[in-house]
C-alpha cells in the first residue's frame, strides 16, 4: 500500500481513538455507501496465466458521487486486469469533491495493483 | 471483498475537494488486489524469451537447450526435436499455437517446432516432467507449449497502428533473419500481418564446413481478431515455406516443405471462469531427395509426403472456492501419405499409403488449495486413438512377400488409453517447498512405427543409419512416473532440484531381426520392450549478488536403460549444465555463459551408437534496450573456438565435406551475431 507510516505504529488505544474520531467524521453522510465499494475481482484467466501488474485509472467523479469517464492512464500490461479494474470502479460511489459547501465534478487517479500470492 | 481503505479514500476525496479547482487530479490510495496464485509444478518453466539471448537461435527448439531436463535432438539446422528427461519425438507433447502438428517427413525433418519461428514466439513453456492431463495426452514425456503473440487491441474506438521490424546476422553460417510485424487495432478489431525470412549457408566449425547444412525459410501470418463482451475471436491464416534445408544425419534433405494453416480461436474470460475453443487445419506438402544438396549415392531417390492435421478442442476452467475445475475435450485427425521414387527409373514405392490417425481425448482436472500449505492437481484423461492405412499398391523394389503379408492384415487399430496424474506441493515454510508427482501416461504407436511395411530408412528421425520395419501388433507404451522436487529460496537466492523415475512398459524400440539390410546390419523391427527405465535429476538455481549482478545455472542428468537386456536407450543427452553471470546496468544487460556437457558413453548397443566426448563452451552476450522501441543485441558464441560435437547432433552421412562420413556432426566454431529491432 502507498502512504506507509514512517513513524512507529501507534498504541492500540490511540488507534481506537483515531478511528472513533474518523468514524464521527465519516458517518455523517457517507460511510454506508463507501463500504459497498468492492475491490476488483482477480479474473481466473489472469490467475491461470500468472498475470500480475499495476495500473493507474483516471476517474471522473460527478458531484452526485457517481463515476463518469474512466481512462486507463497506465496499463498493467494485461487487458484482463485493466478491464476488471475499470468495470469495478465504474460502479463505485464516491464522496464528491466540494468547493466550499457545494459538490462539484472532479477527476481522481486510482492506482490498482494485482498481485498473486501462494 | 470490501475496501479497507475506504476511510482513507474519504479523507483524500475530501482533500481533493479542497483543491477541486486544481487541474491535477488527486491520487487516491493504492488498491491492492491479492489473488490466489495458481499452483504451478516446479518442473514447469516459462522461458523468458529474452531477445538478447534469442538472437543467435537458429530455430525455436534451440531456445529450450538450457531448460532443466530439456535437450534438443538435431539432424539438421532447422530440425530441432525436443527431448525431455530422455524421451524424444512423439513421446513429448508439443502444442504450437494450440495445434498438434504431425511431421510430414517420416524422419521428422520437420518436427512441430519447425513450424514456428523464433521471432514470432511470444510464449514458450516447457513442462519437463509430469504434464497435467489438461495440457495434453497421448504422450509419456513432458510438454512444450509455444504461442505467437496474442492479438493487440486499443483502448478506444480510434484505430492505431503497431508493429516491429528487425534483422539479425550470424557468422556461423552467414545466417540472416529479417522480420516485420505490423497491424492496426482499436478496442474491438485487430488486424495484424507478420512476415519473416531466414537464410543460412553451411555451418562452419574449427576445421571447415559441415556440408549440407544450409536452409531458406519464409513465414507469413495474417490475423484478424474481434473483441466483444463475450470474449475474443481470432482468425489466423499462415504459410510456412522451407527450401533446401540440408539434414546431413538423414538419408535425404528437405528440398521443399510448404505448410498452410487456418485456425479459428475463441477465448472467453469472465470473473468466474474461462472458455477456450479452437478449430484448425494445418496442411504440409513435403519433398525430399538425396541428390539435390548432396552427392548422389547409388540411386537417385526423391520422396514426396503430405501430412494434414485437423483439430477441434474445447477447454473450460471454473473457480469454486479454493478449487479450480478444468474440463475439456479435443479431437485430432491426421491424414498422411508418403512414397519414394527413383528419379531415373521412375519406379515408385509406397512408404505409408493413405494413412489416418484419429484421436479423441477427454479430461477432467481438479486443482485445489488445502489450507494454504498444500496445493494439489489431480486429473483423469481418456484418449481413444484409431489408426488405419491403405493397402500397399506400389512396392517398388521391395520383396513381394512384404506387400502380401502387409496387405493380408487388417490395418485398422483402435487403442483405448487412460492417464492419471497427481501433483502435490507442500509449503513447509516461506522459504521451502516440497513436491511429489505421480502419473500414469500412455502413448499409442505412431504411423511410422505401425505401418512401415518393408524395411525402410524412415524411422521418425532416429538417424541411426539403420533400416526399420513397422509392426501391426504394437501396443501402446504405458509409463508410470514418480518425481520428487524441493525448492529452497530467499529474496537473494533460489535452488530447486528434482529427481524422477519413469518406468515405461511396452517401450517401443527397434529390435534386430534375422533379415539384413544392404549394409549387412540386421533390420530393426519396432517392438514393445518389456520395460525401459528412465531416471535422473535436474534443476536450476540463481543468486542475486546485487541489483546489477546475478548468477544462475541449470543441471540435467538422465539415464535410460532397457531392462530386458541391460542395454542403454538410444540417443540420450549426457550430463549437462550451464552457469551464467548477468550484469545489468541501465539499458544494458551483459551475460557470460559457460555451457558444459559431459562425455556420453552410456550408448545403445542394438543400433551401434557411438560415444561422444564432453565439452565446455563460453558465450558472451550483450543487449541494449532503448525504451520499448529499440533493442540491439550482439554476442560471441564459442568464444574459444572449441571443436566439439554434441551427442544429440547426429552422425554425418554426406560425402564431400570436411566431416568424414560416420563422424559426429560438430557444433559451430566461434561466431559473432548481431541483431536489432525497432517497435512501435
Amino acid at each position: 500500500m502507498a502512504n506507509q507510516p514512517l513513524s512507529p505504529p501507534p498504541h492500540a488505544a490511540q488507534i481506537a481513538r483515531t478511528a472513533q474520531s474518523d468514524e464521527t467524521m465519516v458517518q455523517a453522510r457517507y460511510q454506508a455507501e463507501m463500504l459497498n465499494n468492492p475491490k476488483p475481482p482477480y479474473p481466473l484467466a489472469a490467475r491461470l496465466r500468472g498475470q500480475q501488474g499495476r495500473l493507474l485509472l483516471a476517474v471522473q467523479v460527478y458531484a452526485d458521487g457517481s463515476c463518469g469517464d474512466i481512462r486507463t492512464e497506465q496499463s498493467s500490461g494485461y487487458a484482463l486486469l485493466d478491464a476488471a479494474a475499470r468495470e469495478t470502479v465504474r460502479h463505485w460511489h464516491f464522496l464528491p469533491a466540494r468547493r466550499g459547501s457545494v459538490a462539484v465534478d472532479a477527476w481522481v487517479e486510482i492506482p490498482i495493483t494485482f498481485r498473486l500470492e501462494g | 471483498m470490501k475496501l479497507k481503505f475506504s476511510r482513507r479514500l474519504l479523507v483524500l476525496a475530501i482533500a481533493s475537494a479542497a483543491s477541486a479547482h486544481a487541474t491535477e487530479p488527486a491520487t487516491l490510495p493504492e488498491v491492492t488486489v491479492i489473488g490466489a496464485g495458481v499452483y504451478t509444478p516446479q518442473h514447469v518453466y516459462n522461458l523468458p524469451l529474452d531477445p538478447g539471448e534469442n538472437a543467435a537461435a537458429r530455430d525455436a527448439a534451440t531456445l529450450i537447450e538450457t531448460t532443466p531436463g530439456a535437450a534438443v535432438v538435431r539432424n539438421g539446422q532447422q530440425t530441432g526435436i525436443v527431448q525431455l528427461r530422455g524421451l524424444t519425438g512423439d513421446r513429448v507433447n508439443i502444442s504450437v499455437d494450440g495445434m498438434h502438428i504431425t511431421p510430414a517427413c517420416p524422419n521428422h525433418m520437420d518436427p512441430p517446432l519447425h513450424y514456428i519461428t523464433v521471432q514470432s514466439l511470444a510464449e514458450m513453456q516447457v513442462i519437463a516432467g509430469i504434464t497435467p492431463v489438461s495440457q495434453g495426452g497421448d504422450s509419456i514425456g513432458g510438454t512444450v507449449i509455444v504461442k505467437s503473440a496474442a492479438p493487440r487491441f486499443g483502448n478506444d474506438t480510434a484505430f492505431s497502428s503497431f508493429g516491429r521490424i528487425g534483422a539479425g546476422y550470424n557468422s556461423s553460417n552467414s545466417g540472416k533473419d529479417e522480420h516485420v510485424q505490423a497491424g492496426s487495432a482499436n478496442d474491438r478489431f485487430s488486424l495484424g500481418y507478420a512476415a519473416e525470412h531466414q537464410q543460412g549457408d553451411n555451418l562452419r566449425f574449427p576445421g571447415g564446413e559441415v556440408a549440407d547444412t544450409g536452409y531458406t525459410l519464409n513465414n507469413q501470418d495474417l490475423t484478424f481478431a474481434l473483441k466483444s463482451a463475450a470474449g475474443v475471436w481470432r482468425l489466423d491464416a499462415g504459410k510456412h515455406n522451407t527450401h533446401d534445408a540440408g539434414t546431413p544425419a538423414l538419408p535425404m534433405d528437405m528440398i521443399r516443405d510448404d505448410a498452410d494453416k487456418l485456425a479459428l480461436d475463441y477465448q472467453g474470460d469472465t470473473g468466474f471462469g474461462t472458455l477456450e475453443a479452437k478449430i484448425y487445419r494445418h496442411n504440409i506438402d513435403h519433398l525430399m531427395d538425396n541428390y539435390s544438396l548432396r552427392a548422389a549415392g547409388a540411386s537417385r531417390m526423391f520422396a514426396p509426403a503430405t501430412s494434414d492435421d485437423s483439430g477441434a478442442s474445447i477447454a473450460t476452467a471454473v473457480a469454486r472456492g479454493n478449487s479450480i475445475l478444468r474440463f475439456g475435450a479435443e479431437f485430432l485427425r491426421n491424414e498422411f501419405d508418403a512414397y519414394s521414387q527413383n528419379a531415373v527409373s521412375g519406379v515408385q514405392q509406397d512408404i505409408i499409403r493413405d494413412a489416418t490417425r484419429d484421436r479423441l481425448g477427454i479430461y477432467g482436472e481438479w486443482q485445489a488449495s488445502h489450507g494454504g500449505s498444500w496445493q494439489t492437481i489431480a486429473g483423469l484423461r481418456q484418449d481413444t486413438v484409431k489408426s488405419d492405412a491403405a493397402d500397399i499398391v506400389n512396392r517398388g523394389m521391395a520383396p513381394v512377400s512384404d506387400q502380401t503379408i502387409f496387405n493380408s492384415r487388417d490395418h485398422d487399430i483402435t487403442d483405448h488409453n487412460w492417464d492419471a496424474t497427481l501433483l502435490a506441493r507442500y509449503r513447509a515454510s516461506p522459504g521451502s517447498d516440497f513436491e511429489i508427482g505421480l502419473a500414469r501416461k500412455t502413448r499409442s504407436p505412431n504411423l511410422v512405427e505401425r505401418y512401415i511395411w518393408s524395411p525402410s530408412n524412415a524411422s521418425a528421425g532416429q538417424a541411426d543409419g539403420r533400416t526399420y520395419l513397422g509392426n501391426l501388433d504394437l501396443r501402446p507404451e504405458v509409463s508410470h512416473q514418480v518425481s520428487l522436487g524441493a525448492a529452497w529460496h530467499s529474496a537473494a537466492w533460489r535452488i530447486a532440484p528434482s529427481v524422477f523415475y519413469n518406468r515405461v512398459s511396452d517401450y517401443i524400440q527397434g529390435t534386430p531381426t534375422a533379415r539384413l539390410d544392404s549394409s549387412g546390419n540386421p533390420v530393426l523391427q519396432y517392438t514393445n520392450l518389456g520395460r525401459a527405465d528412465l531416471y535422473g535429476m535436474d534443476g536450476r538455481w540463481n543468486y542475486r549478488w546485487s541489483d546489477a549482478i546475478s548468477l544462475r545455472g541449470t543441471l540435467s542428468y538422465v539415464r535410460g536403460e532397457n531392462q530386458d537386456n541391460g542395454d542403454n536407450l538410444y540417443r540420450i543427452a549426457p550430463l549437462r549444465g550451464d552457469v551464467n553471470l548477468d550484469y545489468r546496468r541501465g539499458a544494458w544487460k551483459h551475460t557470460v555463459e559457460w555451457r558444459l556437457a559431459a562425455r556420453q558413453d552410456k550408448v545403445s548397443a542394438y543400433n551401434g551408437e557411438t560415444p561422444t566426448g564432453g565439452y565446455g563452451l563460453v558465450n558472451l552476450r550483450t543487449r541494449w534496450q532503448l525504451g520499448k522501441a529499440v533493442t540491439l543485441s550482439a554476442g560471441v558464441e564459442n568464444l574459444f573456438d572449441k571443436y566439439y560435437a554434441d551427442h544429440l547432433d547426429g552422425i554425418n552421412r554426406v560425402t564431400g565435406g570436411d566431416v568424414p562420413v560416420g563422424a559426429h556432426i560438430p557444433g559451430a566454431g566461434r561466431f559473432l551475431y548481431l541483431a536489432g529491432e525497432y517497435g512501435w
